[in-house]
């Protein structure tokens, strides 16, 4: 009762936002309907409920995507708890090092994963089948085993997959909270296209709350700066590594193989065509924050 | 091992942004073929797709004819060397490289044999029982690659392998993969950013540009043959110089001028100019530094010089690199060690015309080959 008004809430507080038409069922009973129901729809699933949106464009299926990722959220703090991640497995015994927990999901064979990750971690860590995906709790303070992860997954395996990361933790009272982190790291990657395999919740905190930024608001933003729009997929590249390099120049050139002036030109080019200087730390937030918002609103 | 037939590939992500367009290539058994282009070009991604961890958008992909596009990577008899690899930390090489294989059931027996036969080419057969951890990086780097050669796959793919190597390493194993493939007999696709080891490996190369493959051919072809301007700019180091040029008709010949350097063209370029009507055009004149040359060290006599400032001097043992400014750009000329020209010094170099490449200014493919 408290989830449905809850959830009612939101879903009010959203249809005021966007103004598209939308409805969530569970078991074939109306949950929430906003609107009127129309021929052109999305749809999706999440556990129990199914999110039906009367809007068949890029806003609609924007909308369908934030009301699964809220739903997702919802579902885990009602439904999950310990012993369903963990396999009924309450008596772990916790050390008082850092761990961080990986949620592997769209394995192929969950088995096989399973046999081969258990080969690879040692005597602390932990490994779970839950809703065919793998949860792995690994002792460790940085994120060192992505690397043996997706070495496993993509080179041994040869399977595709994603893996949501949660923020490091110490008690057996946070797995529950951790395995959230990393779902919602899986998640929002679909919003932002962000296409690699490995998602940390740490780094996606700007996601998480551009994710309920309005489109018309998002849209908004990036008329702000209208020759963003005719930057070269090169000046997106030019921009996502150097933020992602620290605003570090050297080490940017070193990532993307070209010399130090040719990416200062780049630089250079840039600042001319938007008046962002993307070595200043303001004007690389903006830029990060418009080359999210543009991929939220191509959507 | 296998022939691989890429037709009319495309890859295109949900954010619209179309990665690869239209890749048309056939790579027969035992072909080293490279993927060379820069960051963002595709090549990664079209590596990827061969190996199924990226759908294909459009277009077949077959592996000895058979169609792979709905096959799951696991299924395609693919195995894959990356840049970041990883060892399993704590367990021996031995045990490192045969992980995979106890992953498919292979017999223990089996199993040693293949281990020991892939340690034998790698020259790992002493540090069996070593762990990771007392491995050097060039050690490491053949542990990965060991993991790859035990599968005996049909296909090896290997994404930019060595640049997480120091430059010496880079060279000692690019030595060593060139021995490998000789020794596997296997077809290897090898995605690379470093023109160098495309050359030097590949059996051919695929110069790969904004998603569009520009040009595939064999090393040496595409060094002297570049069919357009980013080819001709990409291939080479030094590259190769460019510059605009007015395309005019001067006592009966054709010629190139520019920065007051007057060059006759040599007849099938100045024919071609002719029937394509260049004349009175201007034009991308290309000529690659070690077709310019220093007259007192150069053993032909050429009837084409320009005339140049030197800039830099550039001693790299056996050759000397000049640097000097034509029409605001700046040009490199590959001379014999024993030059004369200093910083400062206006010098006359020989032009050798049958080496100069014409490109279209607009289309910028090249105008005669």
């Amino acid at each position: 009762m408290e989830d449905k008004k809850q959830i009612y809430a939101y879903c009010h507080k959203i249809y005021e936002l966007y103004q598209i038409d939308f409805a969530i069922e569970r078991k074939k009973e109306t949950l929430v309907h906003f609107g009127v129901k129309q021929k052109e729809f999305y749809s999706a699933f999440v556990q129990e409920y199914e999110i039906i949106v009367y809007q068949k464009d890029k806003q609609g299926k924007l909308l369908l995507d934030l009301l699964c990722i809220y739903l997702e959220d919802v579902f885990m703090h009602r439904k999950v708890q310990f012993k369903h991640i963990l396999d009924g497995s309450d008596d772990l015994i916790f050390n008082t090092e850092s761990k961080v927990l990986y949620v592997i999901s769209q394995l192929v064979d969950v088995d096989l994963a399973y046999e081969a990750f258990s080969n690879v971690l040692e005597k602390q860590d932990y490994i779970f089948k839950y809703q065919k995906q793998l949860i792995i709790i690994k002792t460790e303070q940085d994120y060192s085993f992505t690397r043996i992860v997706e070495d496993v997954c993509l080179r041994e395996l040869m399977m595709k997959v994603r893996v949501g990361c949660s923020k490091p933790f110490v008690e057996k009272e946070e797995v529950v909270e951790a395995y959230h982190q990393a779902m919602k790291a899986l998640s929002v990657h679909a919003l932002f296209h962000i296409n690699q395999t490995t998602h940390i919740y740490d780094e996606q905190n700007l996601l998480y709350v551009l994710a309920h930024v309005p489109l018309h608001k998002a849209q908004g933003y990036l008329d702000l700066f209208p020759a963003f729009k005719q930057l070269s997929y090169e000046d997106f590249i030019t921009i996502q590594t150097v933020i992602d390099c620290n605003l570090n120049v050297a080490q940017a050139a070193r990532k993307m193989y070209v010399h130090r002036n040719t990416l200062l030109y780049r630089i250079d080019k840039i600042q001319k065509e938007l008046s962002l200087d993307l070595l200043n730390f303001h004007d690389a937030l903006k830029l990060k924050v418009l080359i999210l918002l543009n991929e939220m609103t191509k959507n | 091992m296998a022939t691989l037939s890429l037709k009319n590939i495309n890859k295109k992500y949900p954010n619209g942004f179309h990665a690869v367009k239209d890749f048309n290539l056939e790579i027969a058994d035992n072909e080293f073929i490279i993927f060379v282009g820069p960051s963002g070009c595709g090549k990664s991604t079209t590596l990827r797709m061969v190996a199924g961890l990226e759908d294909i958008t459009s277009g077949d992909f077959e592996i000895d004819g058979v169609r792979m596009n709905d096959v799951e990577p696991k299924d395609r008899d693919i195995a894959m060397v990356f840049q970041n690899y990883a060892l399993y930390p704590h367990m021996s090489v031995f045990d490192n490289m045969a992980f995979g294989l106890k992953l498919r059931k292979v017999p223990k027996e089996q199993i040693k044999k293949q281990v020991e036969e892939a340690a034998a080419i790698l020259d790992l057969g002493p540090l069996l029982n070593r762990k990771p951890k007392q491995l050097s990086g060039g050690q490491r780097q053949r542990v990965a690659m060991g993991r790859a050669i035990v599968r005996h796959p049909k296909v090896f793919l290997m994404d930019e392998p060595l640049s997480n190597l120091d430059a010496k390493l880079r060279v000692q194993m690019r030595t060593e993969i060139s021995k490998l493939h000789q020794r596997l007999k296997s077809t290897i696709i090898y995605v690379t950013h470093d023109q160098t080891e495309a050359m030097t490996l590949g059996t051919r190369i695929v110069v790969m540009s904004d998603g569009v493959m520009q040009q595939v051919d064999t090393p040496q072809n595409l060094y002297d043959h570049p069919k357009n301007l980013f080819v001709a700019s990409f291939i080479g180091s030094p590259q190769m110089n460019l510059m605009v040029a007015g395309i005019e008709e001067e006592n009966g010949e054709i010629v190139a001028k520019f920065d007051g350097n007057t060059i006759t063209l040599p007849a099938r370029h100045a024919e071609a100019c002719k029937q394509q009507g260049y004349v009175g055009k201007r034009v991308m004149f290309g000529i690659r530094p070690e077709d310019l040359h220093d007259p007192k060290f150069s053993l032909k006599q050429f009837h084409d010089k320009i005339s140049c400032k030197v800039t830099v001097y550039e001693m790299v043992g056996a050759e000397v690199y000049l640097y000097f400014e034509v029409s605001n750009q700046t040009m490199t000329a590959r001379v014999d060690s024993k030059t004369e020209a200093r910083v400062g010094d206006t010098v006359d170099l020989y032009v050798d015309t049958n080496k100069i490449h014409l490109f279209d200014m607009e289309t910028e493919q090249k105008i005669v080959d």
